[in-house]
């Protein structure tokens, strides 16, 4: 690179620095979240380190897969926030930074007392103040807490059979990491560079809450929403439109021609039984609706004969909506998401390589600089890996009574 | 600290159904204004009550034909004095009519043009039919929910997934676009796919599959690693409980409330290895002890006792608990309960602005007269056309 030659397109958030402290899948979520757009994010283990490092699945090596997934793309130190040179240390960080995302503990439940601080956006269960904070809880715990699990298992058939049920994998903890990245760009925004900045109080009960827009809309109409039987006279219709979910040999599909010309080219599709002639059966969009269940068992029956992925191709070819319901291994596999390049590769100090979500769009700058997808990069190292960094930071202060704060140091 | 922080931000808003309008709900709480071009001819538009009305606030209301070249010379004039679009359009609409961002940003160089799409706008699938339901699907988290059943029920299909978490990926990217554009004067054009959107949340399924494993248990039933957990039926209508115990502490706080079913004295009691491998038999056991038992009682005994547990709660209970009241999370505007703008909670309760849901075509004033310059004879003149409509 020459002095003519423009340095490589970090990402929109290029040159913003952030402090992450304590252990929570939301937080550290949030933060890579932010690194992934270009900032430059430092997160302070504990000596012991963080306890997700521990968490599965592990490498045969020992290392968490699901750690690196929060944590790649940024600067590791450990710190000991529990003694007081490591709580001056820690001020002294973020006193340097533009942004600080902390756990409720991390901070010792309150607002940090660092006078240089930036805006500081804490996450906890519940959050900081309301007569409800400090309930035991847990991840899973906060969906039944949120409204997440009844309304998701509203309404049934059979309620009793039917317990409420919470999100796939840690969908919950990530939809909070969604949330932290909004909350800090905003704050940062609000804080227009004042010292010390705002507080921001992000509970994940709160935000679970907020994904309820549904519920709340019923709720706000004078619905009885505590009620998750279905009524019968309402039909099968889902989301605006007839969805069905039909069982394959292998798998299964979903499928939704709403339309009249769409349910005309799904009939060819399954091969113009007899039965698709009956106009009392399926003659239109309404009379479709009210025999969505008699027609799911008559699409079942063909369907269970048919691979899924042939279902899907004859469904593509007459322009009809219709996917797979995907197994994990097909989504690393499919082919719409490795054109887009949405894998990149995560290389663990074991030797193994393994393919993780980057950020689930493109961004392209105004001169056409794209942020980069599909790379290889390494998994994020050992506590102590930031060392250099550390030592630089105070290096620039008498930091010698600090020292024992520090772990490696 | 100025907590409208997007004022003087002018967003041009073509999205429609729930992921698109709950990403501008959000930017307008943060004081952004966001012009909504609406059609009072088309259905989605002109049925404003229900969950639209709840993420449609904090917008301008105008109404215009994009499908004719006056409408279309509008709406470019308007990006002229804009800086953010967001749509989510067919490829073939926006090319069409001329609202593509190869096209606006020959209008407007340094516009953030956001697209949100089921696929994205690049791949071999980006022109199939997609809608949020069979994303549900296709993202796999589906197959991760419930038992798959032929009424959809309790699959995780509703309340809507895909679309709010696109909202909050949309917003993430908008957010990072204006920091860019106020650091550096420079535009960005962006193409999100709401697969992606909603297969990034979903990294133990996709980790396990590449190391070649499958995952323990579904975390959408229990909790990993924790004995006993899962959701309990209790006495009364529909009256469930959760409850997950990780460390030896919550055991014995469990084994306390529950003091007359021995817990304790049962060879799994011993080690949190014991009781993860008799997972099973612990969960039968709290089941049938909490089957006749009152949740809320259950629920505070525990809570003394530090065990995590909550009931499954409705909307009625959360919109009337005093925590969320005294949080912010809900309070009365004109009469009315509305649910705050922003899940965060900024100091002297700020939740973000909010301003009601607008009557369709309402700013078409403001919009067409003060912002585009025309005339009220034009305007005039242009609604009797069907231009502005």
């Amino acid at each position: 690179m020459n002095r003519f030659t423009r340095p490589p397109f970090r990402g929109p958030l290029s040159g913003l620095k952030v402090i992450e402290l304590g252990s929570d899948i939301s937080l550290a979520f949030g933060a890579r979240l932010l690194a992934d757009l270009g900032a430059e994010v430092i997160k302070v283990e504990a000596p012991a380190g963080d306890p997700l490092r521990r968490e599965a699945p592990l490498t045969p090596g020992g290392e968490s897969a699901l750690f690196a997934y929060l944590n790649r793309g940024k600067a590791l130190v450990s710190i000991d926030g529990g003694t007081a040179d490591g709580w001056q240390l820690l001020g002294d960080l973020a006193g340097q930074s533009d942004l600080v995302l902390s756990t409720d503990d991390a901070v010792r439940g309150a607002e940090p007392d660092w006078a240089q601080r930036p805006a500081t956006l804490v996450v906890s269960a519940q959050g900081l103040s309301g007569p409800s904070t400090g309930r035991p809880t847990s991840s899973f715990i906060q969906q039944h807490a949120s409204g997440f699990a009844f309304h998701q298992a509203s309404p049934v058939t059979d309620p009793e059979a039917t317990p409420p049920v919470g999100c796939a994998d840690w969908e919950g903890d990530m939809a909070g990491g969604l949330v932290v990245a909004i909350a800090a760009l905003w704050a940062l925004e609000a804080a227009a560079g004042a010292r010390p900045g705002p507080l921001v109080d992000l509970s994940h009960e709160d935000l679970l809450v907020y994904m309820l827009v549904e519920p709340f809309a019923d709720w706000q109409a004078g619905m009885d929403v505590t009620d998750r039987r279905r009524d019968p006279a309402k039909g099968l219709t889902i989301a605006g439109g007839l969805v069905w979910y039909l069982p394959c040999a292998d798998g299964a599909v979903m499928v939704s021609p709403r339309e009249d010309h769409q349910w005309a080219r799904w009939c060819e599709v399954m091969g113009s039984p007899d039965w698709t002639r009956d106009a009392e059966l399926c003659g239109d969009r309404v009379v479709r609706t009210n025999n969505a269940a008699k027609l799911q068992e008559l699409m079942a029956r063909w369907s269970v004969t048919q691979r899924n992925r042939d279902v899907v191709e004859a469904a593509k070819q007459a322009r009809v909506a219709c996917f797979p319901v995907s197994t994990p291994r097909d989504l690393i596999e499919n082919v719409q998401l490795r054109s887009r390049r949405f894998f990149d590769d995560i290389r663990f100090t074991d030797g193994t390589v393994l393919p993780m979500p980057s950020l689930p769009f493109r961004f392209v700058s105004q001169r056409g600089e794209e942020l980069a997808r599909g790379g290889e990069t390494p998994a994020p190292g050992r506590p102590d890996d930031g060392r250099d960094l550390l030592a630089t930071l105070l290096a620039a202060r008498d930091g010698s009574a600090e020292r024992s704060a520090v772990g490696g140091l | 600290m100025n907590p409208l922080a997007l004022e003087g931000i002018r967003i041009v808003d073509f999205s429609w159904v729930m992921a698109g309008p709950m990403t501008t709900k959000m930017l307008g709480a943060m004081g952004a204004e966001v012009i909504k071009i609406e059609s009072s001819t088309r259905p989605e538009f002109s049925v404003r009550d229900g969950m639209f009305s709840v993420i449609n606030n904090n917008k301008k209301s105008c109404t215009l034909n994009i499908t004719t070249p006056e409408g279309q010379e509008m709406i470019r004039d308007l990006v002229r004095s804009s800086h953010v679009v967001v749509e989510n359009f067919s490829s073939r609409v926006l090319v069409k009519y001329g609202l593509s961002y190869e096209t606006l940003r020959e209008i407007k160089p340094d516009i953030i043009f956001v697209s949100a799409s089921g696929m994205g706008r690049t791949g071999p699938e980006k022109d199939l039919l997609a809608y949020g339901s069979l994303l549900q699907g296709y993202s796999g988290r589906v197959g991760m929910i419930g038992e798959p059943n032929p009424a959809l029920e309790a699959m995780g299909i509703l309340p809507a997934w895909t679309d709010p978490i696109t909202a909050l990926w949309e917003t993430t990217a908008i957010l990072a676009a204006i920091r860019h554009w106020r650091q550096t004067g420079e535009g960005a054009y962006v193409d999100l796919s709401m697969l992606e959107a909603t297969v990034a949340l979903l990294p133990e399924a996709l980790l396990h599959a590449a190391l070649g494993r499958d995952v323990a248990e579904p975390r959408s039933t229990t909790e990993t690693g924790a004995a006993p957990s899962g959701c309990f039926r209790c006495a009364g209508d529909d009256q469930w409980l959760a409850i997950s115990v990780r460390t030896d502490d919550e055991w014995r706080g469990l084994c306390r409330v529950m003091a007359d079913a021995d817990l304790d004295g049962q060879p799994f009691a011993a080690t949190a290895e014991a009781r993860l491998a008799a997972k099973e038999e612990i969960n039968a056991r709290v089941a049938a002890w909490l089957r006749g038992r009152d949740a809320r009682t259950v629920e505070a005994a525990l809570h003394a006792e530090g065990v995590p547990a909550s009931r499954s709660r409705h909307m009625a209970e959360i919109v009337a608990d005093p925590h969320m009241r005294e949080r912010a999370m809900f309070r009365e505007i004109d009469g009315r309960v509305e649910m705050a703008t922003l899940p965060w909670l900024a100091e002297d309760n700020w939740r973000g602005a909010f301003s009601p849901t607008p009557a369709i075509g309402q700013d078409n004033d403001y919009v067409f007269g003060t912002l585009l310059g025309l005339s009220a004879e034009r305007r005039a003149a242009l609604a009797e056309a069907g231009t502005i409509r």
